[in-house]
């Protein structure tokens, strides 16, 4: 005979389920919210260790409750902090189909694919959160990336702008989603604008690591290599990673002092050498230094193979295309410059190495349309002086 | 609403399950997103050959539901920036091959400085005598009682709202307008007698005939669905004083034969929602182009309501000055209850913002209802084992209801894809009221939901059933199951547009448990339990 709802055994039971399985459901959430804070964290402070406590919280939390939505969305979000694109996407994608009117779980999907490259998936899942709430912050987010991806810098900047309007979350929100746009800004030659919105972040959060690291690339595009430099020494200090180790170095060259400069590439290289074949790496770095610093083509070329076959995104094919070039495959060169420019980014760096590929491949008005689209997009960036010079040299009587 | 019909045949019973959604009152309210924005919120929607002449099918579409009669100053706009449209499925492609979308404009304030939507008393009342200056006495206050909705009788009429409709015949757009020229005006609010001292004709007013012979109207309405909302979502918790059968949600035999009562409360009494109603003649709505016969593949067409917002997109339009950019559907209805009883609650919004030709994805919540797995666990639990058997899944029973098969389609119709249409066999003709029955198809009245839905039809009861399995089986699945909300709490019409008027601000009124309402309870109260 089935037990109804009135047999008081089953009362008693229920009541004692509820009983012993509060202290987990307890625990649980407390494992969350300190997940949740230490991503947070990790994310304003650049701090391993933040990142790593909220990895152990969430995978506390899951061994107590291996079904929880939330925990699981959490654990997505630290394999994205990690660079584990993959992994995130095969997590992500059963959450996301599982769940679909979570607008978060469309941004994890959305996030994954953008890291790996896969830019129809990630903008499919990004304009289904615009689509569910056109005015989500997280749907603004993803968007913009994509518009700046696909070359509408414009309007890249206006979800930045409208997303950093209508966000009603903390202030380490509208820090972050301020230094995207600050990003965007210095990209495309508004140096003046990007320092204007980090200011105001860094006097409302003076130690936000990420407004602090784009000031000191704001400083490098304003031609101020020492403070740069000096920011930058700061950062690293906290940040002690290969990456800000790099950015360092460069601005060390850049203020003229080499010697310095060639120790702090060193250990650069040293830190990113270790972490070749991990998926949180500095390949990108990596295959700049061997191709521009310390020629290694061949080197470089292995280093960027090795990452074009964990992702595809436009920066690994720039990386991929520019290691080629130094190699002296222009052909392959090209065709993989040109598939990262399809998908549309107008970027400084691209455009110039975009162009001295076809330099090289002696397609001089293609080279000549590439530079000149370079310094449209910033005549003030990193690579706007050799665009300059490219040009000067294939017409010396330009102006 | 009023009904006549009545018992219980058994053929089809209804839609609800088998696309998206469908057990109660349509759908207030029941997706995540519609929850926030109500004005694009479809509350019903309905599709029958009109009761007057069978070469013709009305259309309703419902939105924004359950508004306040009396909740001024500004009533009930239509929302500007929805696109409010019908659809229509010639073809068996789950797609549309004929639409009508409608527009609305922002509402125009007449009287700027006036502080309400609507104002007007008799034939106009001044300043009197003792009026302090500046306004010296015999000045116009308080203009005439609204008795148009255009020119003389109009000048109270402070929020007024136009409407454009657009046709679209496999995609080729026209614009259509009124006969003898002029704007398609809104019906508002029934503001009350003071005001509008003869609502029905003013009301009536707003039926327009457009220039190619289609007659519409939009504007506020008595929202006709009824039921006994709050018994519904309380994990299914019908009032037991309203069952004589001593199963609450079980119906006697009588009560079930009843269609002229209630036997627990209408939530939805007293409420006004806004209408949207079409009447287009068949040939305008067949592949063929002709009034079909029943038998005829081509008779049977698929409709569906959507509501649409301009979408905010990654890409830009090509051509934004000359084209408007798209439109993003933020609800769809066909059959009734689909997305508010199917879908899960994780789902609705991607429910409500997919296209019915792709509702496969959805089969698995119509295979295995979780409604009828709530029936059986808690009426089994209350009232013992077998009380409440439901078929083994996968419940293939629904699955016709969300295809063109008969018993509304005729024999030989292509099934087409799954996809929660509301599918109307237009060759079958209009049931006389007399012999009209709640139950529709399951009342043995052809001309009923799930053929088309009425507005009468008792869509709640219906799809009780068929989540019950009534289609699977009519003899062991066959509970006589019902809310006790047999009929609307105002009369409906005839004739289009069939819903009956916007009640009155002034005088409606909610029949809430313990309160006057219920006439087959003792004293005509509503019972509390």
């Amino acid at each position: 005979m089935k037990p109804t709802f009135n047999t008081p055994v089953k009362t008693v039971g229920l009541a004692l389920l509820a009983v012993l399985t509060a202290k987990p459901a307890a625990q649980v959430d407390s494992l969350k919210l300190r997940a949740r804070t230490s991503l947070k964290q990790a994310r304003a402070s650049d701090s391993a260790n933040s990142l790593a406590d909220a990895e152990e919280a969430i995978h506390q939390a899951l061994q107590l409750a291996p079904d929880d939505f939330e925990g699981r969305k959490l654990e997505v979000k630290v394999l994205l902090a990690r660079r584990q694109y993959r992994e995130a996407l095969e997590r992500a994608r059963p959450l996301n189909h599982g769940t679909p009117d979570d607008v978060e779980a469309w941004g994890l999907v959305s996030d994954a694919a953008l890291g790996l490259g896969d830019y129809t998936e990630a903008e499919r899942s990004a304009q289904w959160m615009l689509n569910l709430r056109s005015t989500n912050v997280g749907g603004l987010e993803r968007g913009a990336r994509l518009r700046e991806l696909f070359g509408d810098n414009d309007g890249a900047r206006q979800f930045w702008e409208s997303a950093l309007r209508l966000s009603m979350a903390d202030e380490e929100q509208r820090a972050w989603l301020a230094t995207q746009l600050a990003s965007l800004n210095r990209r495309t030659g508004r140096a003046d604008q990007a320092e204007t919105l980090l200011r105001q972040v860094l006097e409302a959060l003076p130690a936000y690591q990420p407004a602090l690291a784009e000031m000191a690339r704001v400083r490098m595009q304003q031609h101020q290599y020492a403070s740069a430099a000096a920011m930058l020494r700061e950062r690293y200090q906290k940040v002690s990673r290969p990456d800000v180790q790099f950015e360092f170095a460069r601005a060390l060259q850049m203020a003229g002092r080499d010697a310095e400069a060639q120790t702090a590439y060193q250990d650069f290289e040293r830190g990113a050498r270790a972490v070749i074949d991990a998926p949180c790496n500095y390949n990108r770095e990596l295959v700049l230094y061997y191709t521009d610093r310390a020629p290694r083509p061949a080197e470089a070329l292995r280093v960027a193979k090795i990452e074009m076959a964990r992702r595809q995104d436009v920066e690994t094919l720039d990386a991929y295309a520019w290691a080629l070039y130094a190699s002296g495959d222009l052909a392959e060169a090209q065709r993989q410059m040109d598939k990262a420019l399809a998908v549309g980014l107008r970027d400084a760096s691209f455009f110039y190495h975009a162009g001295a590929i076809a330099s090289k491949r002696k397609d001089v008005s293609a080279a000549v349309r590439y530079f000149n689209d370079s310094l449209s997009v910033s005549a003030e960036s990193e690579t706007a002086g050799a665009a300059r010079g490219a040009l000067k040299e294939m017409n010396p009587h330009a102006d | 609403m009023k009904m006549t019909g009545r018992h219980i045949a058994v053929i089809l019973a209804a839609f609800m399950v088998a696309q998206p959604g469908a057990v109660f009152g349509a759908s207030h309210r029941e997706a995540p997103i519609t929850a926030l924005d109500r004005a694009a919120d479809i509350a019903d929607f309905f599709a029958f050959v009109s009761y007057d002449d069978p070469t013709k099918v009305t259309f309703i579409l419902d939105v924004d539901p359950l508004l306040d009669a009396s909740n001024g100053p500004n009533y009930f706009p239509f929302d500007p920036g929805i696109q409010y449209a019908i659809n229509i499925d010639n073809n068996q492609t789950a797609m549309a091959e004929v639409s009508f979308q409608f527009q609305f404009s922002s509402p125009a304030s007449a009287l700027p400085n006036i502080y309400t939507g609507f104002l007007g008393a008799l034939s106009g009342i001044p300043a009197p005598a003792d009026s302090p200056a500046p306004v010296p006495p015999g000045t116009p206050i308080i203009p005439p009682a609204i008795t148009a909705l255009t020119g003389a009788g109009s000048g109270g009429f402070n929020l007024s709202q136009t409407y454009t409709i657009t046709m679209l015949v496999n995609g080729v757009p026209t614009v259509l307008t009124k006969q003898g020229g002029g704007n398609f005006y809104a019906v508002p609010a029934n503001v009350g007698p003071r005001t509008m001292p003869n609502y029905p004709a003013l009301a009536a007013q707003g039926i327009y005939t457009t220039s190619n012979g289609i007659r519409v109207f939009a504007g506020t309405a008595d929202d006709p669905f009824y039921i006994d909302l709050g018994a519904a979502f309380d994990t299914f918790n019908p009032r037991s004083g309203a069952f004589p059968s001593g199963i609450p949600g079980v119906l006697t035999a009588a009560q079930d034969a009843d269609n002229t009562q209630n036997y627990a409360p209408d939530n939805v009494s007293g409420y006004n929602v806004n209408v949207i109603a079409i009447e287009v003649p068949i040939a305008m709505l067949t592949s063929t182009g002709q009034v079909e016969p029943p038998t005829s593949s081509a008779a049977t067409i698929g409709a569906w309501g959507t509501t649409s917002r301009p979408a905010v997109t990654i890409r830009s339009a090509p051509a934004p000055v000359r084209y408007a950019g798209s439109f993003q559907q933020v609800q769809r209805m066909g059959n009734p209850l689909i997305n508010e009883l199917i879908i899960g609650t994780g789902f609705k919004d991607y429910w409500s913002m997919s296209q019915p030709v792709n509702d496969s994805q959805f089969a698995n919540f119509d295979l295995d209802p979780k409604l009828a797995r709530v029936l059986n666990a808690a009426y089994e639990a209350l009232f013992g084992a077998g009380v409440f058997p439901i078929p083994t899944p996968p419940r293939t029973d629904l699955l016709p209801l969300v295809t063109y098969a008969p018993p509304i389609a005729a024999t030989g119709t292509p099934a087409g894809p799954v996809a929660d249409l509301l599918r109307l066999n237009t060759g079958v003709p209009p049931t006389p009221a007399a012999n009209r029955s709640r139950l529709g198809l399951l009342g043995g009245d052809a001309a009923g939901y799930p053929n088309g839905r009425r507005i009468s039809d008792d869509v709640t009861d219906i799809s009780l059933r068929v989540v019950q399995g009534i289609l699977a089986d009519s003899t062991k699945y066959n509970l006589l199951l019902g809310d006790g909300v047999n009929v609307n709490d105002v009369p409906l019409q005839e004739t289009f547009p069939y819903v009956g008027w916007a009640q009155s601000g002034y005088t409606a009124r909610h029949v809430d448990p313990g309160e006057p309402g219920c006439t087959g309870d003792a004293g005509g109260i509503c019972p509390i339990n």
